[in-house]
């Protein structure tokens, strides 16, 4: 999966704070703050092979069932998708 | 030919003169020997831009077009808001030079300072010197800049004009609606801005950036320190940035984070009263040096 480049991030005491750019400024206005979650899925979404892998890096890194990291992400990937924030660069996603 | 110096930028703009120029401009005419940009007006009955054959087209709104070339070049095809009309075009070439045509249909109206300043497109060569416009009632309090920032009919000139009444020895409009802001060194500063809204209140002056406030209306006087992120996002909204263009996204952030961080910014919600003044004037006097 791709991070769109039109997206710009920036770091802001542990939070991550998004600004469309470019052409998506176009039809995307405004900033989003991502939450603690959020903002570890954008952080690491390029290093996933598929969602599966992306679950794991998450249950590695906080103490939650599988269940709920499963659709904690899978609800968070579809805003990523329906905005044009990330797209996917390999057929396993 | 007039030269102008705004914030750190030198332009001189040729075949135009003084008479044309919007009143709050010509506070800005200066003298230097070598400009940083140099602007040159074209007066046509029938605007023709002869140079839009290598650009794309970036972005298109009601009043404003933008093309851009794969050197980061623009050329900005600019409309009336009320009604559409193509006014002007201004195109950016190689080295430092600027062409502008101008509709001579809407003469009447380029000394009208919003309309005159757009033409220019300063704030696309004003990031590149780390400057940015900036939507606050930029006031004097003993030598330093207070910025009263937030959006439009929040209440800028109404609490500032409080200031002016209850402290009016110690106080001083510089601008009513904008002003430049420009880190030098370990500090930032407040630049005048040729534009003022409705303020009508426009010098051209310096001041050290002491504090940040947004302000909010409420019945009660209440600072509050809030999250880094708040503020960030707040300033950056205030500040003039060029969303089609990712450097200038990317400087503007880079921008916003540095004044978060190194300048005292306070949301303020505040009534309209003697004591909305001395509320935050207690907490500004307790900022350090």
């Amino acid at each position: 999966m791709k991070r769109s480049k039109s997206f710009i991030s920036r770091e802001i005491a542990g939070e991550i704070i998004l600004v469309p750019a470019d052409e998506t400024a176009q039809d995307f206005n405004g900033m989003i703050t991502l939450t603690e979650t959020g903002a570890f899925i954008w952080e690491h979404i390029e290093e996933t092979r598929d969602f599966t892998h992306l679950v794991d890096l998450i249950l590695d890194e906080y103490e939650i069932d599988r269940e709920t990291a499963a659709a904690d992400a899978s609800t968070f990937l579809m805003q990523l998708l329906q905005n044009g924030m990330v797209h996917p660069d390999n057929t396993s996603w | 030919m007039v030269k102008l110096s705004i914030g750190k930028l030198n332009i001189a703009l040729e075949n135009i003169e003084e008479p044309l120029l919007p009143e709050n401009v010509l506070f800005f005419v200066t003298n230097f020997n070598k400009p940083d940009l140099k602007y040159r007006f074209f007066f046509q009955k029938e605007l023709i831009c002869p140079y839009l054959s290598d650009y794309t087209i970036i972005s298109k709104k009601k009043d404003l077009t933008i093309y851009r070339n794969n050197k980061g070049q623009e050329i900005r095809f600019l409309y009336m808001p009320e009604n559409n009309n193509l006014f002007a075009i201004c195109c950016e070439k190689d080295s430092g030079k600027i062409d502008i045509f101008y509709s001579v249909q809407w003469l009447h109206l380029i000394n009208i300072e919003t309309v005159f300043i757009s033409t220019l497109a300063l704030e696309k060569q004003l990031y590149k010197l780390n400057s940015f416009v900036f939507h606050c009632s930029f006031m004097d309090l003993d030598g330093n800049a207070i910025l009263f920032s937030g959006p439009s009919g929040i209440g800028k000139t109404t609490h500032t004009n409080l200031w002016r009444k209850y402290i009016p020895d110690r106080t001083n409009i510089i601008n009513g609606d904008k002003c430049l802001l420009k880190q030098e060194k370990d500090e930032f500063f407040a630049f005048g801005w040729p534009i003022c809204g409705s303020s009508g209140i426009c010098h051209n002056e310096k001041r050290k950036v002491k504090a940040i406030i947004m302000l909010q209306q409420s019945t009660e006087n209440i600072i509050k320190e809030e999250k880094k992120t708040v503020i960030f996002k707040r300033i950056l909204e205030q500040m003039t940035v060029n969303y089609w263009n990712s450097d200038f996204v990317n400087a503007a952030m880079d921008f916003a984070l540095l004044l978060t961080i190194k300048i005292p910014c306070y949301t303020y919600a505040c009534n309209i009263s003697c004591e909305a003044v001395e509320t935050l004037y207690k907490k500004i006097i307790e900022i350090k040096k």
